[in-house]
């Protein structure tokens, strides 16, 4: 399964990024992409699992993986304090998602 | 009837293209929204052309004084289904109405704007909701414009519509209540009316996935409107 993202578009309705790992250029492209619509705050939603979605905090352009909020399993061991919550690395390459881009709200109703 | 067929009497078809392609080249990957006359964008503030294509679709008026004026309050009449706003003029407390928008004018202005999509996004819209929902979904969608799906994180039900804010619904105690209807258009939106820079599938998309993925970001970014008020579209 090679994985590709959906970009919500005005022009189009929606254009693809592959993350095919036997097209590096496609590859190469849909890095950059990504990695520019998190800095323009785009929210990128994932499906990390069938019917359970996530989305996206950063992106690892070197090995294509999507890093999403992790729920650390309970464990006996004393945990590792860290800053920041952990996040966890799912392969572009496997899962598929869609691209929103910032939202203007909507129908605001406010007359003052 | 193919795609061809149908641009040919798509008079916007041209123009979506063509700032298509300038959306590409500048990369803006979701595209650059298509101004109209007589309907105003109203654009995410960061969105790059914001002033620059919120100005087009806009009349210009003649600057009015209102320095002497202060507001004072505001609120809605339910009775009189119209905004009621307080001022001062002068000293003088003073108060008038202003109707709630009406559901037809909505209703008309987004016929009006319909025009900028074309049969092209909508159905690649429609294709790419029908990777994302159950077949049950998708023909509940098809078949009333509407669709519902209860979050896994809060429990919350929410109605996904067509050309109308998603209603969230909660069903805690055995009864149905109407939590808020939620509006929010990815890019822009035409003022006054229900119709969004993007295809109407395309803004629902948006809605279910921004649900799904972060739900708490959903709710910050829309517009929240009770079930009472006319931009509910209850």
């Amino acid at each position: 399964m090679s994985g590709t993202l959906a970009i919500l578009n005005v022009s189009k309705g929606d254009t693809k990024l592959s993350f095919d790992k036997d097209k590096p250029e496609e590859r190469a492209y849909a890095a950059r992409v990504v990695t520019d619509m998190l800095k323009r705050g785009y929210a990128i939603v994932i499906e990390v699992a069938p019917g359970v979605y996530e989305r996206v905090k950063a992106f690892d352009p070197n090995t294509c993986e999507y890093l999403i909020s992790d729920i650390p399993k309970e464990t006996t061991a004393a945990p590792v304090r860290k800053r920041g919550r952990p996040r966890r690395r799912v392969d572009a390459a496997t899962t598929s998602g869609v691209g929103v881009a910032r939202a203007a709200r909507g129908c605001a109703g406010e007359v003052w | 009837m193919n795609l061809e067929r149908l641009n040919e009497h798509d008079h916007f078809a041209y123009a979506r293209a063509v700032l298509g392609e300038i959306a590409h080249i500048s990369d803006e990957w979701a595209g650059i929204p298509l101004p109209l006359e007589d309907h105003a964008l109203v654009i995410e503030p960061t969105y790059p052309y914001a002033k620059e294509l919120a100005k087009l679709g806009q009349r210009e008026l003649p600057p009015e004084d209102l320095s002497h004026i202060t507001k004072r309050s505001h609120f809605w009449s339910t009775h009189r289904r119209s905004e009621v706003l307080i001022w001062s003029n002068r000293g003088k407390i003073e108060w008038g109405i202003v109707p709630g928008m009406h559901h037809i004018t909505q209703d008309l202005k987004t016929v009006g704007a319909s025009v900028v999509w074309g049969i092209e996004q909508e159905t690649n819209a429609f294709q790419l909701l029908a990777e994302h929902v159950s077949s049950h979904q998708f023909k509940q969608y098809v078949l009333t414009g509407m669709f519902l799906e209860q979050s896994r994180r809060s429990h919350i039900h929410y109605v996904f519509r067509r050309l109308r804010p998603t209603v969230a619904v909660s069903s805690q105690g055995g009864t149905l209540r109407i939590l808020a209807a939620l509006c929010l258009h990815p890019i822009a939106y035409y003022e006054g009316s229900w119709a969004g820079a993007m295809c109407p599938t395309d803004d629902l998309i948006a809605h279910l996935m921004l649900m799904r993925g972060d739900e708490h970001m959903f709710w910050r970014r829309a517009n929240q409107h009770r079930a009472y008020r006319p931009e509910a579209g209850l």
